[in-house]
């Protein structure tokens, strides 16, 4: 078996792909879930999470206000948009701007809502969270950033299920799509396919 | 004088691999360097984060970019595509991007080797006649259809041009039902609907299978051998002779050359970033045509002062790409009866109608009889995640919520697009040319390109013209949201030029064989070649073009 060690420096320099990760630390560590299993890399690497706990929570916040639970549709804690959007804030082939773009949005967004109702962004409630929406996409930076976010939500919702968002692929079967075969397996999937 | 190989081939793609296969299949050693790795079958799947959304089949823009100048005379702007994200590559692997090609194939016309003395002058163009006529390279492109694979179905219209077979070698693919609604759309308008040909296996050949419809065939490499890829049509082959290798992670950043002028060694970097030698009595580079004039004027000597075969200072000028416009329109199913609507919404089927009514066409606004181009028709590429994507916005407007969830739900459960794409000549002109970059070196610490992106107005008028008649089209089938772009912005993957062909030493880089004038055993065969575009997809003339020259070189041998 994989020790520990080997497989969390692995992933953290791209060389395995999430799915042989999270096998892997499901079988070493026990942990059930894929947020538990975060939560496990960064005490066990040593590595820090990119965002705070304040960061998280709004981004979290963020999500469920753009994908949020209604009626026949799935939303962004379905999909596990935000353990999507963790592993992609931890991607090197996305550009670090990219990547701090994301982070920043969440500060940027807090900051409104402080100025605005002296509450974080994610103690607002559905109407005053859409009204920091409303000002914040009157900035372009605003605007840009929820297009962001949106598109990490789409790649949770639609991309194979071995990259940890669309479970039971719920996300095709919620808009009809039949998906091209061969799917990626173990050995093709991203980032492994970098190393060919 | 004994060399390691017979010939050494510096990239893998369309404009080399034919070589390879011609001359290992003549008994002569190959060895071909392909900068990028080698994916096999195994490695492809339908995956669109790895295919579509991370830039897996291309260069990180971190370690590897292009500097690019837009803007106009005078007034030039420069920025790395570092920068600007906006990634110039195409695919950089074993096969190159013919792995990720939709194979529309179409040969060009008689006219298109004669541009110049059929239309005259355009004045701020570049235009020249090729030192080949369409007669030349018939047998080639024949010999594409039946080696790599097209399968299509040849019906006489007024542009058909002259075939020395009679069909097709392989039976056209399975077409969905929006093929009939354009054929008769068509018809109403007076317009000729033609089938296009393409480069996926109909049928089992050469141990490749044929299509089996996966509905995820642009951008993606094909797991089933049936997109007539260079790797799998070409260079399987070409391995199987015994006489044929390929090293991926090679980076040739140099060709040495003698006092005399011919090339003797080129040097790369192989995947560790150790550098290597190779000799050879012959030597091609075919790595697409930025990469293909930056090399050439990476590799100075000392007869080659400016770069190799650049003696008269023409390699990298005349870049060209394909003009054209854009377009689409919505098939609401709710506007046809029940069983005409599961039929268009089924996947994996192909559209494979073109429209050639105006390659040569009448117009006195436009300058009297003028050269126009082709119209293609094709349903979006099925990515789920680009289109979902492209649903969040309500004009300019960005939409979340319930009401962006019903929007999605109503857009995969009750439209599709059907796109057009014109393709017209992109005129060479002075503003239009790849350097090397004296500021900005990639990983290996060698310059990059820099690519003036000019292009001439004429163009975006005949895209102009062409877009609107294929708007007509689509009005007439009563589709919704249509609508229609012209862009000077040059796509990527269809770029062509940088080292004329020609009669004339003084002004072109190569030979009519494509054979260096300034170096006898250099051979340049990927679309560097073309003075002119024609104005269909390369891909075809490339293949056609690459065995003709692997005949030249086996006579030279």
């Amino acid at each position: 078996m994989t020790d520990k060690k080997t497989l969390l420096v692995n992933f953290a320099e791209g060389l395995i792909d999430r799915r042989s990760f999270l096998k892997g630390l499901l079988a070493t560590t026990g942990c059930l879930s894929l947020s538990g299993c975060l939560t496990y890399f960064y005490q066990e690497t040593g590595l820090s999470s990119p965002v705070n706990d304040l960061q998280l929570r709004n981004l979290r916040a963020t999500q469920n206000h753009l994908f949020p639970e209604t009626k026949n549709n799935l939303d962004a804690e379905q999909i596990n948009a935000l353990e999507f959007l963790q592993f992609v804030l931890h991607d090197q082939q996305i550009d670090l701007d990219d990547r701090e773009f994301l982070i920043k949005g969440a500060n940027w967004i807090n900051d409104t809502s402080q100025e605005n109702f002296q509450l974080n962004f994610y103690q607002l409630d559905q109407e005053k969270r859409e009204e920091i929406f409303q000002i914040i996409t009157q900035k372009s930076w605003g605007e840009n950033w929820l297009s962001a976010m949106l598109k990490y939500i789409f790649e949770a919702l639609l991309s194979d299920p071995l990259y940890g968002g669309n479970p039971n692929s719920i996300g095709w079967e919620w808009l009809g799509i039949q998906p091209g075969y061969p799917r990626p397996n173990e050995l093709n999937a991203y980032p492994k396919i970098l190393k060919v | 004088m004994i060399t390691d190989y017979d010939v050494c081939i510096i990239g893998s793609g369309a404009g080399g691999s034919p070589i390879a296969l011609e001359l290992a299949s003549a008994g002569h050693s190959v060895l071909v360097l392909e900068k990028g790795p080698w994916f096999k079958e195994k490695d492809f799947s339908k995956d669109e984060l790895v295919a579509v959304r991370r830039d897996v089949y291309t260069p990180s823009l971190k370690k590897e970019y292009h500097v690019l100048e837009t803007g106009k005379v005078n007034s030039w702007e420069s920025e790395s595509t570092t920068e600007s994200g906006r990634n110039f590559w195409n695919g950089n692997c074993v096969g190159g991007s013919s792995n990720f090609m939709s194979g529309y194939f179409h040969r060009l016309k008689p006219e298109d080797f004669h541009l110049l003395s059929e239309f005259g002058p355009i004045e701020g163009a570049n235009i020249s006649d090729w030192p080949i006529t369409y007669q030349d390279l018939e047998p080639y492109y024949t010999k594409v259809e039946q080696i790599v694979g097209i399968s299509g179905r040849v019906i006489n219209h007024p542009f058909q041009e002259p075939r020395s077979t009679k069909d097709f070698p392989f039976p056209p693919l399975q077409e969905n039902q929006v093929v009939e609604l354009i054929d008769a759309a068509c018809k109403n308008l007076n317009f000729h609907s033609i089938p296009v040909a393409r480069a996926i296996l109909s049928t089992p050949h050469n141990e490749r299978s044929s299509c089996y419809y996966s509905n995820f065939c642009g951008s993606y490499g094909c797991n089933s051998g049936a997109k007539g890829s260079a790797r799998a049509a070409l260079l399987d082959l070409a391995l199987k002779t015994g006489s044929c290798e390929i090293r991926p992670h090679s980076f040739v950043y140099h060709l040495e050359s003698n006092p005399q002028g011919n090339v003797t060694k080129v040097k790369y970097y192989n995947r560790e970033g150790l550098s290597q030698e190779v000799t050879a009595k012959i030597f091609v580079v075919a790595c697409q045509a930025i990469e293909t004039s930056r090399i050439l004027l990476m590799s100075t000597g000392s007869k080659h002062p400016n770069g190799l075969a650049n003696h008269n200072g023409q390699v990298g000028k005349n870049l060209i790409f394909s003009a054209g416009a854009t377009g689409n329109g919505t098939i609401d199913y709710s506007d046809y009866p029940e069983e005409i609507a599961y039929r268009l919404k089924a996947p994996g089927l192909f559209v494979n109608r073109s429209l050639q009514d105006w390659y040569i066409f009448n117009e006195q606004s436009l300058g009297g009889r003028v050269k126009g181009g082709l119209i293609d028709f094709l349903f979006d590429h099925a990515n789920p995640i680009r289109r979902a994507n492209s649903l969040k916005w309500d004009g300019e407007k960005l939409i979340w919520g319930q009401s962006l969830q019903e929007r999605l739900k109503k857009g995969f459960a009750s439209e599709r697009q059907l796109n057009f794409e014109v393709f017209n000549d992109w005129l060479p002109t002075d503003n239009c040319f790849v350097s090397l970059d004296t500021q900005n070196k990639d990983q290996w610490n060698t310059p990059v390109a820099k690519v003036r992106l000019g292009y001439h107005q004429h163009d975006l008028k005949i895209a102009k013209y062409l877009g609107d008649k294929a708007k007509l089209v689509l009005e007439e089938m009563k589709l919704k949201n249509i609508s229609s772009s012209v862009s000077g912005a040059p796509p990527p993957n269809l770029v062509a030029g940088g080292c004329r062909f020609g009669n004339n030493p003084d002004q072109h880089v190569l030979d009519p064989d494509c054979r260096a004038y300034s170096a006898s055993n250099l051979f340049v065969s990927d679309a560097s070649f073309m003075p002119t575009g024609g104005s269909v997809p390369y891909t075809w003339t490339i293949y056609a073009n690459s065995f003709r020259v692997a005949d030249k070189i086996k006579a030279q041998l």
